[in-house]
């Protein structure tokens, strides 16, 4: 076995530049996933207090139905991709309960994640 | 007057020659200084301190710089909608109030936003906003960074 170790060492510094740069944009991304999802819990609270309010201003209007139109006015606004209301639940007949989901991928190229992201938002 | 003549071209030929001498040695000692350069960079193994340090230096002040401004990015986008959202509520539990004194109240309270201009648009439907059931849209955006909030009024 050769035991010399003589050689140079800008193979590691190369290497160990691209390992950092990996590191940054893992950074970044995972910044922007966190943005991401928290955007989308702010979006869910919101959403489902409107629904609230809504609800108490017209008991006899089905849940669904103002889930549905307040959807409607609202998603244009944010640019969540593919954006879906998984649940709409009126539960004790009280508490609402909305279950949010979108896609979050990663904005930098060399970092190919893309992961669905749900959020539950209740309002009382 | 053979001599006279003769002593200046002489002394000039020695010149000459003295002159041709010192451009040899001249550029016998450059030869031999650049051999000496080569041979001792071809001779350089490479020092792993330099590599260590270029790293250190380049690498982590790169990464750390970029760590920082993120950080310091999300701290304001974070904060630029805790106000949009605050502003909202603080709007329709208070509906007599004015979302612009909200904001204003609000930003005042920032650390990080209470010396920069933040422009504020709210629209309404109906756009009476004081009518119960009118759906309100909040909408801060400052320094390229944007801050939405929705909600409904209860009258």
């Amino acid at each position: 076995m050769d035991n010399n170790e003589q050689g140079s060492a800008l193979i590691w510094f190369v290497f160990l530049v691209a390992l950092l740069c990996l590191v940054a944009l893992t950074l970044a991304a995972s910044v922007h996933q966190y943005l991401f999802a928290r955007e989308l819990t702010d979006f869910s609270e919101q959403f489902a207090i409107a629904i609230k309010t809504r609800f108490q201003l017209t008991p006899n209007a089905s849940v669904s139905s103002l889930g549905n139109l307040l959807l409607q006015e609202v998603a244009p606004h944010y640019s969540f991709p593919q954006l879906q209301l998984r649940q709409l639940s009126l539960e004790a007949g009280e508490t609402v309960r909305v279950i949010f989901c979108a896609n979050w991928d990663s904005p930098v190229n060399a970092v190919d994640a893309s992961r669905t992201i749900c959020v539950t938002a209740l309002a009382r | 007057m053979f001599l006279l003549t003769l002593a200046p071209s002489f002394q000039a030929r020695s010149y000459l020659e003295e002159s041709r001498f010192g451009l040899m040695l001249l550029l016998f000692r450059f030869k031999e200084g650049l051999s000496v350069k080569t041979k001792s960079f071809l001779e350089e193994r490479g020092s792993a301190l330099v590599e260590v340090v270029a790293f250190a230096v380049v690498g982590f002040g790169l990464v750390l710089t970029l760590g920082f401004t993120l950080l310091e990015q999300e701290r304001r986008v974070i904060e630029l909608q805790a106000i949009a959202r605050n502003s909202m509520r603080s709007y329709l539990l208070h509906n007599s109030s004015d979302m612009f004194q909200a904001v204003s109240r609000l930003q005042s309270a920032s650390k990080l936003w209470a010396e920069e201009r933040i422009d504020v648009a709210v629209t309404c439907l109906p756009t009476d906003c004081n009518l119960p059931n009118s759906f309100v849209w909040l909408e801060l955006s400052a320094d390229g960074l944007i801050a939405k909030a929705f909600g409904v009024t209860s009258g």
